[in-house]
This record gives C-alpha cells, structure tokens and sequence, in this order.
C-alpha cells in the first residue's frame, strides 16, 4: 500500500518504545512491538491525557486454572498504559477495559525500510 | 583474614546481622514481569517503595503523580511542570490551594518531632512555592496530637495572608473528629477564619498509625482508594453528634478527595435515623443535613464515573442543592488527577459557577495579597 504519509526509517522507533509523531498538527503516539507497529491519537478518551507519556506493555490478565486463579500475560497483546489513571487500551483497537471509551487509532505499515502512517479508515 | 585477628576462646554464632539491597531494582528484577512492569517508573527506576506493609500501598508504576508530571530527576514534584502541564493550560484558574503531598510526614510515633515538622513544613513552603506564582495559596498542617501546639502553630501561621485553611492530615488518636479532645484545634481555627481542610480522610490514608477503613485494613491500593470515604464519614457524623458546629459556629469544613455519591445517602440515613435516636445528644438541635450544608463543602475529585453522565446528575438533583455542595478539585499532579474540562462536561452548566469558583470562596480563607511582595510567616 503506498500513499501513507511517511513519518520515518523503521530504525526510527526503537522496539516498545513511545514516539511522540506530529503530523499535520495532529500529535500521534507512534510505537513498535518486535515487527508491528502502531499508532494512536495522543489524547486519552477518558480525560484528554497525553498517551504518549505512558507505557507500552503486554496485557496482563488472569484465568482460573485448577479452581485458582493464574496470571496470564500475553505477548502478542500489546496495550498502552495511561500516563493519568492508568487506563490500559488496546493497540490493536483502541479499546478499554470501560465501555464507550475508546482510544483513536491509526493503520502504520512498514514499506521497504520506512514507515508509513495511514488516516484513512482501519 | 588479618594479620592478627582477634579470636574468642569459643566460636561465635551472631545471630543478628543485616544486609540491605544497594537499590530496589536488586529485588524487583527477581519479581514475575506483572509486578516488575507495574514497579517501574517513568525515569526507568524501579521506584516503588519496598517499605513495610501498613506504611503504604504500592503505586501503579511506582509513583502517586502523573507520570508526564515527574521530573525527569524522579526527585518531588515541578513548579515549572506545574505551569506547563496545568497553569498555563487552564489560563482561567485564579487560585491553587496547595495541600502538600497530602501531607501524611505529620504521622509520626514521636509527637514533638511531629509538631517540630508541621513547623518545619508550613515555612518550606511559605519559603518556597508560596513565592513561585501570586495563585500560590497554601493550607497549613498541624501536630493533631498535640491540640494545644496545633492551635499555637495555627495563630503562628495566620497572619500569613496565603494561608487558606488547616489540613488534618492525620488522626493520631483513633477517635473521630468530633471528640472533644480536638477542640482547642478547632477554636484555633475559628477564631482565625481558617476552615480544617480534611484530605483523605483525615490522613489515615497513608502512615498506617490509625484506621483506614471500617472492617479492617485492606490489602490493595483498590479497595482502600475504593473506601476511603469511610473514615469521612464517621468524621462528619461525629461533628454533628458530638456538637462540633454548635459549639463552633463559625467553623468550616472542606472535605477532599472522597468521592460524592456517597453523600445523599450518608445525609439521608443521619437524617432519618437522628430521628430515631435524637434522645442520644441534646446537642443536635437540627436536622443532621442541616449543620452539613451550613458548615460543609466537598471536592469533586475524584468524580465518580457512571455510564451515563445523566445519571450522577438524576441522582443528585433527587438528592437536591449538590451544587452549593461542591467545589472544583483537581489533585494534580496525582495520577488520578480530574482534568477541568472533563469535570464541566459530566454535570449541568448552570451548576459551574459555584462549583468552579464560588463555593471554594465561601470556604477558604482567600485574603487579598500583594502579588509584587513575597510574604514570609
């Protein structure tokens, strides 16, 4: 796919790291997880917090196994922490753990060593 | 081994030596990734304190700010950060009420050294923050376990005109706050103008010398930040029953950082069961609500999020007069800071002047100051 907006070399986004993209006067949080990589409005839905000050980590969760509860951590789920209440949104969606609050994200690709940011519709 | 040790005719066992990490990353590098993901801060430290249980409960990544609001040193909070992340933002705000870091250091086991550090503390920040920007207001904290010495500490301050209220930052007798033995703290106060400033439930948030919650105490940061309303609570009760407002007529009580939809149904049961049990106190001459709606005010930090915004404003328009109840807070720079603009769109308009700004001038003490002449108590 060509016609994204190139924001930058691949090596530009050190893995699960936040990088602070301003494109069009629009602030995007821009972050990679090992060979993926996102992007995402730097507002939180909740109270307009600038994301790009929290963390990427993997979702963590639990599930019972055995009549007892274990941690579930999963790699393949990223999610971005919230630098204010500590929210967590998925960077796949934008979603939250509370309904109706959703986090805007972007389509970014990688084209021939750069990476390209896509406004358009996911 | 040396030269010439010393030797003992009989081999020695010591039975007490200790040994301490050189930082707590030596620990929490050896916890599952959940624990050692959540310990970390912003500076990349591992900064969550590995301190005993009851003194504190762990923060999410290892801080109680913001984390865009922790300086880059990890070291307290910014007064440049301050301006560029909330004053120059919200050009309108007029005054910041200063409450310290809630100002829990006054729990201490030693009752003069904790009177000494109220002092050392009130004059730190006249001293400093006090100078940084003319919105500078501050309350003040005093030794509750010493009322006398709070209320000297209280008349000491006073004459500074930045000097808004008293914060109770801690309980140190277990008792709530209508026992009699607080009362030469809440005359002091009175007689100054000064309303108490009740943050957290009057400190048994942090410190872990008193009650935190009713039931016992609980073993996260969820539910105690969940429930920490509850000392609140019996503090206000005790107010009205022990006859605190009749006594002290002129006193004013702002409460902080409780939440508010406990409040209908708090002011509704002491209502309803004062009626019951009236023959307990001759001094409730008046509905319960009634000395609360005269002598106090809540913050609106942290707000309580529903589903609908429309249904915390049917509840409290049931419940009626919430907007002379409630005064605007934001607790920044804490991680659960309430950002203005989210707080005026989550209630009705016409409720925004008072709780923005008028009701916060019926409760603090704010002087005029001289913005060009740094004050110093």
């Amino acid at each position: 796919m060509k016609n994204g907006i190139d924001i930058g070399a691949w090596e530009d986004f050190p893995d699960k790291e936040i990088v602070r993209v301003e494109v069009g006067g629009t602030v995007l949080g821009v972050c990679r997880w090992g060979e993926l990589i996102y992007a995402f409005r730097n507002a939180c839905p909740h109270q307009g917090a600038p994301l790009c000050s929290g963390f990427m980590q993997q979702n963590v969760s639990a599930e019972m196994v055995a009549g007892d509860v274990s941690m579930l951590t999963r790699e393949e789920v990223p999610v971005v922490l919230c630098p204010w209440h500590r929210w967590e949104f998925n960077l796949e969606d934008g979603s939250a753990a509370w309904p109706g609050f959703k986090m805007r994200t972007y389509r970014a690709t990688r084209e021939s060593g750069r990476v390209l940011l896509h406004f358009g519709r996911k | 081994m040396p030269a010439n040790p010393n030797t003992l005719e009989h081999p020695i066992i010591d039975v007490d030596v200790h040994q301490r990490w050189r930082s707590p990353e030596e620990v929490v590098d050896h916890l599952p990734e959940k624990w050692r993901s959540y310990a970390t801060g912003r500076t990349g430290g591992k900064t969550t304190a590995l301190m005993p249980a009851g003194l504190t409960y762990p923060f999410h990544r290892g801080v109680n700010k913001r984390l865009e609001a922790v300086p880059e040193d990890g070291k307290g909070t910014s007064f440049p950060l301050m301006k560029e992340q909330y004053l120059d933002r919200y050009p309108s705000v007029e005054v910041v009420n200063l409450t310290f870091d809630i100002g829990q250091e006054v729990a201490q086991r030693n009752p003069e050294f904790s009177a000494a550090l109220t002092t050392a503390m009130n004059d730190w920040v006249a001293r400093t923050w006090l100078t940084y920007d003319p919105r500078m207001r501050t309350a003040i904290v005093v030794p509750t376990e010493l009322p006398e010495r709070a209320a000297a500490e209280i008349h000491r301050m006073a004459p500074n005109p930045k000097v808004t209220g008293v914060l109770i930052a801690w309980n140190p007798f277990g008792k709530p706050l209508g026992h009699p033995v607080y009362e030469p703290i809440w005359r002091a106060a009175e007689e100054e103008g000064l309303p108490i400033i009740i943050h957290g439930a009057a400190g048994e948030t942090e410190g872990g010398l008193a009650q935190t919650t009713a039931g016992g105490l609980p073993g996260s940061r969820l539910e105690w930040h969940t429930l920490l309303q509850q000392p609140t609570l019996a503090h206000l009760a005790s107010f009205v029953v022990h006859g605190t407002f009749e006594k002290f007529p002129g006193l004013k009580v702002l409460v902080l950082e409780t939440g508010l939809a406990w409040i209908p149904n708090f002011f509704w049961r002491l209502d309803a069961h004062h009626q019951e049990m009236r023959a307990e106190s001759d001094w409730v001459r008046r509905l319960p609500s009634e000395y609360l709606r005269d002598h106090v005010k809540f913050s609106t930090q942290p707000f309580e999020l529903t589903p609908r915004k429309e249904q915390l404003i049917e509840f409290f328009e049931a419940f009626g007069g919430m907007d002379q109840l409630l005064c605007f807070s934001s607790d920044y720079p804490h991680w659960d800071a309430d950002d203005p603009f989210y707080v005026a769109s989550r209630l009705p308009k016409e409720w925004l002047p008072n709780l923005f700004a008028e009701n916060a001038r019926s409760m603090l003490r704010l002087l005029p100051v001289d913005s060009e002449q740094e004050v110093h108590a």
